[in-house]
């Protein structure tokens, strides 16, 4: 019972073998994922502990938001009020889905710098803790955009059964880039906090949600580009009853294999420091 | 059997570089990158071998608390080496790194499955801190709503329920009320049995000479004392140290 009877930590670890170290603190947080899971469900109890109608009124602002940028959204870009609808719901589902736990990892570790530096524990928990929150969250919001689809007199099909697989996906493509968010956070507190939620909004105006990407012409391609769009895309397409493009799933298992070598050679350098700059 | 053996050296680095060229403080520097760091531990070497109860004595600052989390895994070393042998528990801090917005009941979920238990030995375990750290309905409130010798009874129970070979303690345990204390050491002892291995910090030589048969002294960093603990204490007064 407990952890591993045999702990070695050295600072003189060849560095041919950081790597090996850092994947060890990746299959440690693979190893507690039963008390990660546990800690989302506790985390989404504690928001709504105080009320009995919070997770309704949450899921309510959602619909209402989405309904209100329709209306106004539909005329202006001159499409069918019912088509545009279930088309901003999804896109939105999706949007709230990866840039809630990116900008949760901002500052997660200085909020939980106390409990970091009470026992060992992976640097990579607290990021895969934010990833956890935000399925947890969106499987209960999920009602959103699937009442959106059926109202707009969409259907589901064969390709909506691969949405678990492509929730994965997305959760996969996500977790290298809040271990990251996470460092520099540590690193850098304030100049993350305010990059994190400078780029999420920029994020928000270029990407793919409140406007379809066909209105791009011949620079939609260029959207590939963009890892928002990509893992919206994966998100979205299954939702409206449709395999996701080709170039898509490329271009998402592209930037997957990027933010993960990158998040794996910032986490071999910066794990046995990373405690100290909280 | 448990063990520790370390040889290392730590450094922490400094956010403001300007610190490392400033003041007689020898323990300010650069590291090999030519960072500027403190050399929190210096030349440490240590065994811990089965059945030692050591304190761990010094003045703020020394490192008592650094090397602690050293050994616990938490920080590691900028030079050398650390190996650990057996099940660690560090209660460093009496809230063991609980989410103080939880209930308590959910931190002791959550602190146990991280230390691998699951099913029955998960529900034997939850019921085990239950009872030893007594605060009755208090359990299913949020921790930040608890006075600090409640979480001092948690703490503790939880930090002995994952049955520890290596404890590593800071005094914050005798500041608890005489009778949880005694319930405590005898707790202590039971868990720790005659091989398992405590490392206590703490200011108070008397407590130390009364829970641990080794004392371990630092001072800037370094170690500059290691022995049983009568004689250490012996061969202070007969050089004139405190």
């Amino acid at each position: 019972m407990g952890a591993e009877p045999v702990f070695i930590a050295s600072g003189d670890e060849p560095t041919g073998l950081r790597p090996v170290a850092a994947l060890d603190d990746l299959s440690e947080t693979f190893r507690i994922r039963r008390s990660i899971a546990d800690a989302a469900l506790f985390e989404i109890r504690r928001r709504y502990r105080r009320t009995v109608i919070g997770p309704f009124v949450s899921t309510l602002a959602n619909a209402v938001i989405i309904l209100a940028s329709s209306v106004v959204f539909a005329r202006v870009l001159d499409m069918p009020f019912g088509t545009y609808f279930a088309y901003v719901a999804v896109s939105f589902f999706a949007w709230s889905i990866i840039i809630v736990p990116v900008l949760e990892s901002s500052d997660i570790a200085a909020k939980h710098a106390a409990m970091l530096k009470a026992r060992r524990r992976p640097l990579s928990e607290l990021p895969a803790r934010a990833v956890a929150v935000a399925a947890v969250v969106g499987l209960h919001d999920v009602c959103v955009p699937v009442i959106a689809v059926l109202a707009s007199g969409g259907g589901f099909t064969a390709a909506t059964l691969t949405l678990p697989f492509f929730f994965v996906a997305v959760g996969a493509m996500l977790f290298p880039v809040c271990l990251l968010v996470m460092l520099a956070g540590a690193r850098w507190p304030d100049l993350t906090k305010v990059a994190v939620t400078c780029g999420s909004s920029l994020a928000f105006f270029v990407t793919p949600i409140m406007w379809p990407v066909e209105r791009l012409g011949d620079m939609a391609a260029y959207q590939l580009f963009n890892p928002a769009h990509v893992a919206i895309e994966l998100i979205r397409a299954p939702l409206t009853g449709r395999l996701p493009g080709i170039a898509e799933t490329l271009a998402a298992a592209a930037w997957c294999a990027l933010f993960w070598a990158v998040a794996l050679h910032v986490l071999t350098r910066a794990r046995s420091r990373a405690l100290m700059w909280l | 059997m448990p063990r520790i053996s370390l040889a290392l050296g730590l450094d922490i680095p400094l956010m403001q570089s300007t610190r490392a060229d400033g003041g007689d403080d020898a323990r300010i520097g650069r590291d090999r990158s030519g960072r500027a760091v403190l050399h929190a531990l210096r030349d440490v070497e240590l065994t811990l071998e089965p059945g030692d109860r050591t304190a761990l004595l010094g003045t703020n600052g020394a490192g008592k608390t650094t090397l602690l989390r050293v050994m616990a895994g938490i920080y590691r070393p900028s030079v050398g080496t650390l190996r650990t042998e057996g099940v660690v528990a560090s209660m460093i801090d009496p809230m063991l790194g609980l989410s103080p917005e939880l209930f308590g009941r959910e931190n002791v979920r959550l602190y146990l499955r991280s230390y691998g238990f699951s099913g029955a030995d998960l529900a034997c375990a939850e019921a085990d801190v239950v009872e030893t750290a007594d605060i009755g309905p208090f359990l299913d409130m949020p921790v930040s709503g608890y006075s600090a010798g409640m979480v001092i009874r948690l703490g503790f129970a939880l930090g002995t329920a994952v049955k520890p070979d290596i404890l590593l303690l800071d005094e914050w345990l005798f500041t608890a009320d005489a009778a949880f204390l005694d319930k405590a050491l005898a707790r202590l002892d039971r868990v720790l049995g005659k091989t398992g291995i405590l490392v206590l910090s703490t200011h108070q030589t008397e407590l130390a000479r009364s829970i641990c048969n080794r004392e371990i002294r630092l001072e800037a960093g370094r170690v500059i004392a290691d022995g049983p603990i009568e004689s250490a204490a012996r061969k202070r007064s007969g050089t004139g140290q405190a």
